[in-house]
């Protein structure tokens, strides 16, 4: 193994959340190159087989890289951006607290400490990395000089573990048609968006159909009790299934069932299920927020307004017509070439080779 | 890494969509999802200070261990937990009371704003027709000829 370590710091780092899947991924990359590289973070866990360790077992020096990745405020932020370690910053985006609304003090509150102690660290880092380009402009605005886009690198496992055959004995072969939602529980994706095209898609198209929403609800739990009661308002139990955290194989055996996948967020970074969508050939139909045109690369069905029957209307006639989802799928497949192992391997070297590892 | 330019394809889908749409506006339901979806979300604004999300953790959360670490230091202090749980086992009923409380206050707040909410709507209700009687009365009065008005 080289003597560089390259080693990463998140607040926490969890299975199946996009930002933990990364950082065990870049792990992986890293390691592969014959470099030492560990993950740590405020708790320790273990996460996708891999042990994380908990901030206090970091012993840096100048010869060593830290990436940091930049979501969720941590209390540490200050002990970690002073370590002696060269720094290199990977943000992935805050959500703004106006989505925050009616949650209790935590969650808001470190939302708005990340937000407002962005500009802090500026000095602190000799490079500033962004998922996207919207991201980017994030860190620009926030003063960081040496600002470049460092596309999110897909996690291995959405190839390498097979989906869980239980979930697709359970849904496969009963002739419903499937739509899939995948991202956290929280309110700046608008899953009630969802549902309501979801809703207009039963009444308009197709009555036999039902809607997948993957995703945990921690420290969100009061705005998925309120999705619930819309459904039930709705008279959707039993068509509407959330699934709460799932693992990579369960989350694999979802996009298999899928026959369009929904995301109407109204604030994101990136949105990796997107491109996790492309790649499992699912057709996309998405609200044209913030970075999402920008993540799918001009494929998929983008919306720029919310018009809940015209997005029933599109999908309906994308699953019912295998000539109009064929050509989806083929610039779908084109998009998603971007975010290939291939691609990531290669911007990964350019990366430590400009910081001369 | 520009934004690629909008899809020539996604613009022909929504254009045969919208004009499916045009063709049975109102087909299976003609609920307004625009009004839905900003009802919904204006909904959290009755609780700034996130009441109901505490309610629902207490609902989710209770009996959850802390994170676990595949260590010695990991399997002791799940130990000395599940020790602690049993011991103090007239304090953790105790706690859960106190849980069921809150949940309890909750509901019975939400009911009540319920009703507070329900009743508002049925004054407003009222004080319309009375103002569409008024407005009925004061039409026919001002029909009605001064000499009669005595009479």
């Amino acid at each position: 193994m080289s003597h560089t370590a390259v080693d990463q710091f998140n607040t926490a780092v969890y299975e199946g959340d996009a930002v933990g899947n990364e950082i065990v991924t870049l792990r992986a990359m890293l390691r592969a190159r014959r470099l030492s590289s560990a993950i740590y973070s405020e708790v320790p866990s273990r996460t996708a087989g891999v042990y994380v360790q908990p901030w206090s077992e970091y012993h840096g020096c100048e010869a060593n890289i830290l990436i940091v990745h930049y979501s969720v405020f941590s209390n540490l932020f200050d002990q970690v951006f002073a370590a002696p370690s060269r720094k290199v910053l990977l943000y992935h985006n805050v959500t703004p607290p106006t989505f925050f609304e009616g949650m209790p003090g935590e969650l808001r509150d470190r939302v708005l400490a990340a937000r407002d102690g962005l500009p802090r660290y500026r000095s602190s880092v000799e490079l500033a990395l962004a998922d996207s380009e919207y991201n980017a402009r994030d860190l620009t605005d926030a003063g960081f000089l040496n600002v470049r886009v460092f596309p999110y690198v897909l996690t291995h496992r959405l190839h390498d573990v097979p989906p869980d055959e239980s979930v697709l004995r359970r849904y496969r072969g009963d002739g419903l048609v499937n739509l899939l939602v995948v991202g956290r529980i929280a309110p700046n994706k608008c899953i009630e968006d969802c549902v309501l095209a979801f809703h207009s898609f039963c009444n308009r198209i197709e009555p036999r159909s039902r809607l997948f929403i993957a995703g945990s609800a921690t420290s969100t739990e009061y705005y998925l009790m309120r999705l619930q009661q819309l459904v039930t308002r709705l008279g959707l139990d039993g068509s509407v299934v959330f699934t709460g955290r799932v693992s990579q194989a369960a989350l694999n055996a979802y996009y298999r069932l899928a026959d369009a996948f929904l995301a109407m967020s109204e604030h994101e970074g990136f949105c990796v299920p997107l491109i996790e969508a492309m790649l499992f050939d699912v057709p996309v139909f998405a609200y044209a927020s913030c970075a999402v045109p920008e993540t799918v690369r001009g494929a998929g069905i983008l919306f720029s307004e919310k018009n809940h029957p015209e997005m029933a209307e599109a999908i309906g006639v994308v699953v019912s017509d295998p000539v109009w989802k064929e050509r989806i799928l083929r610039a779908q497949r084109e998009a998603a070439a971007y975010y290939s192992s291939d691609a990531a391997e290669q911007r990964l070297s350019d990366l430590l080779a400009s910081l001369g590892v | 890494m520009g934004t690629p330019a909008p899809e020539q394809l996604g613009a022909e889908l929504r254009e045969v969509a919208r004009r499916r749409l045009e063709r049975r506006p109102f087909q299976g339901s003609a609920i307004d999802y625009g009004w839905l979806a900003a009802t919904f979300r204006s909904e959290p604004g009755m609780d700034p200070y996130g009441f109901g999300q505490l309610v629902a953790e207490i609902e989710q959360t209770g009996g959850v261990y802390p994170p676990e670490p595949p260590t010695l230091r990991g399997r002791l202090g799940r130990f000395l937990i599940d020790l602690e749980y049993r011991v103090l086992w007239w304090l953790v009923r105790a706690i859960s009371r106190r849980d069921q409380a809150w949940r309890a206050a909750y509901h019975m707040m939400l009911a009540l704003h319920e009703k507070q909410v329900e009743l508002r709507l049925e004054a407003l209700g009222r004080i319309s027709e009375i103002e569409a009687r008024i407005s009925l009365l004061e039409e026919r009065l001002s029909r009605t000829k001064p000499e009669d008005r005595g009479a």
